[in-house]
């Protein structure tokens, strides 16, 4: 599912985010991308959805070297990856609903498969009572949620999550986790940049982690802190 | 289909969340576009004008007494460049159009003899005020014409007159498009802008480019096409009581009027206003997005 070969990213004027990172994830795997502010792990995010180029080496997604994916088939690429922020950068000024069926909206589809997915999308994280309301009307996680939501409504075959449970209490963050164990159950690659120690010792799924942008440790269930 | 529809609905809200930059941006190219329909209703106007004046445009060609091929001289006339229409006046046809002409005072007549005194001629329609020095040249140097009459400095004066008012009329076009051009692009810029997020958030998750502009451009056609729209039927009420009054005045002049009018205004000022939302606001958001979506 996504190939990194030699990837370096250096940002004007020489600030090194990532050096030299050679990895692999098959289809299906469920990753944690952990290490300290600055290591590296949302640059790692945005090369994987096309938002940045690496200064050096071969980024491959789904088979899509994104080297060669010319500006304006960027979009058509990304409907196949979903992303959720840790801000969860939800459109204020439109409902639950609406930012969910959006993403469906702007891919063209017609309004009552727009209505059937949306609402599907929004059963799976429980926010079905509650697509009426407006962002700022919901709590912190049911902002995640309905990020999850709009992250999965097209049914993508990858999902980055950065620091998904960054800005949620302990249980709120739990509820989000099993969300993704979910998602990734139904055949979802689940990629998820994370400071939360907790929550990667207590999956143990293949945690990955950068040190100064370079990589450092791979490990199959791995834990937050094992060398 | 369903797509424009959200769009659509998007650029409703865009406008309705900053109404108040949208009214301002409204009222100020509804002067723009009243003050550009009114230019170019007057251009039009004095061009209408002017064809009037030009159809009526005769150069007198009178001919040297003695035996000339009318017929073929007249084909020779009618392939000079700029003339339009060649009638042949004999002598006879002239002397029985001066009878016309005289009417009762038949006492001229008299004075003048038994003999007719007037010559042959050609009557020549020119296509255009500008044509008529060049075919007062041709003429006037063939063998066979004695005299070339016609209106002379009043021609060249209307020629040039006409031309200072066109390349007015496109000057003042030109501004116009340029400085609606401008208002419409910032307002649209700062709806861009103040919607910058949203924009990033619709590029993550794979909206297409298309549908990214379109509710901007939707917005900037809405705010131009409308102030567009008022400016005409402003213009329409206006320029018909004004051409009303102005035929009463000079009934020989044909001023257009009614749905004439009204389909005139609205097609040029319409289209002008939609052309500039559209290229506007195109440039707004594609200047924008070509940075925002371009990988780092």
């Amino acid at each position: 599912m996504i190939e990194l070969l030699g990837v370096s990213k250096v940002y004007p004027p020489d600030i090194v985010a990532l050096r030299d990172v050679t990895l692999k994830v098959e289809g299906g795997e469920f990753v944690f991308v952990t290490g300290p502010t600055g290591s590296g792990k949302t640059t790692l995010l945005r090369l994987l959805i096309g938002d940045v180029v690496p200064t050096r080496g071969r980024v491959v997604v789904g088979g899509v070297n994104l080297a060669e994916v010319k500006r304006g088939d960027l979009p058509l690429f990304r409907r196949d990856v979903g992303v959720v922020f840790q801000d969860f950068k939800l459109l204020p000024h439109k409902t639950a609903y609406e930012n969910v069926a959006f993403v469906l909206e702007a891919f063209g589809l017609p309004p009552r498969e727009v209505r059937r997915r949306a609402m599907e999308a929004l059963e799976m994280v429980g926010l079905v009572h509650r697509r009426r309301l407006f962002p700022e009307q919901l709590s912190g996680g049911e902002q995640q949620r309905l990020a999850l939501a709009r992250a999965i409504v097209n049914m993508p075959s990858l999902l980055l999550a950065d620091e998904p449970t960054g800005n949620l209490d302990p249980h709120t963050a739990s509820d989000v986790v099993k969300l993704l164990l979910q998602i990734n159950a139904m055949g979802t690659t689940v990629v998820v940049a994370t400071h939360n120690r907790e929550l990667v010792n207590e999956l143990r799924k293949r945690v990955i982690s950068l040190r100064d942008g370079v990589l450092v440790r791979d490990v199959r269930g791995g834990t937050y802190d094992d060398e | 289909m369903s797509s424009f529809r959200y769009c659509l609905r998007d650029a409703l809200l865009s406008i309705g969340r900053r109404f108040g930059l949208h009214l301002l941006t409204f009222l100020t190219l509804l002067t723009v576009f009243f003050l550009l329909g009114a230019v170019l209703v007057l251009v039009v106007a004095f061009q209408s004008l002017t064809l009037q004046v030009e159809e009526g445009l005769t150069v007198n060609v009178y001919l040297k007494e003695g035996a000339h091929d009318l017929a073929a001289l007249r084909e020779q006339v009618a392939s000079v460049p700029g003339v339009r229409e060649v009638e042949l006046v004999t002598r006879e046809e002239a002397y029985r159009e001066l009878q016309r002409a005289l009417g009762g005072r038949r006492g001229f007549l008299e004075v003048l003899g038994p003999r007719n005194p007037l010559p042959d001629a050609l009557r020549v329609r020119v296509s255009s005020v500008e044509e008529v020095e060049g075919v007062v040249r041709a003429l006037s140097g063939r063998p066979e014409v004695d005299e070339v009459v016609h209106a002379g400095a009043l021609v060249e004066r209307l020629a040039r007159v006409k031309r200072a008012v066109a390349l007015g009329g496109v000057a003042f076009a030109a501004v116009s498009f340029l400085a609606s051009v401008l208002l419409v692009f910032n307002a649209v810029k700062v709806s861009v802008y103040s919607r910058q997020e949203e924009i990033a958030v619709m590029l993550l998750v794979g909206a297409t480019y298309g549908y990214i502009k379109a509710p901007f451009l939707i917005e900037g056609i809405l705010v131009c096409g409308s102030s567009a729209l008022a400016a005409s039927s402003l213009l329409w009420v206006f320029f018909d009581r004004l051409f009303a009054r102005a035929s009463a005045l000079l009934p020989f002049v044909r001023f257009p009027h009614g749905l004439e009018l009204a389909g005139q205004i609205f097609l040029v000022v319409v289209g002008f206003g939609l052309l500039v939302g559209m290229i506007s606001s195109w440039a707004a958001v594609s200047g924008y997005l070509s940075f925002k979506a371009r990988p780092r």
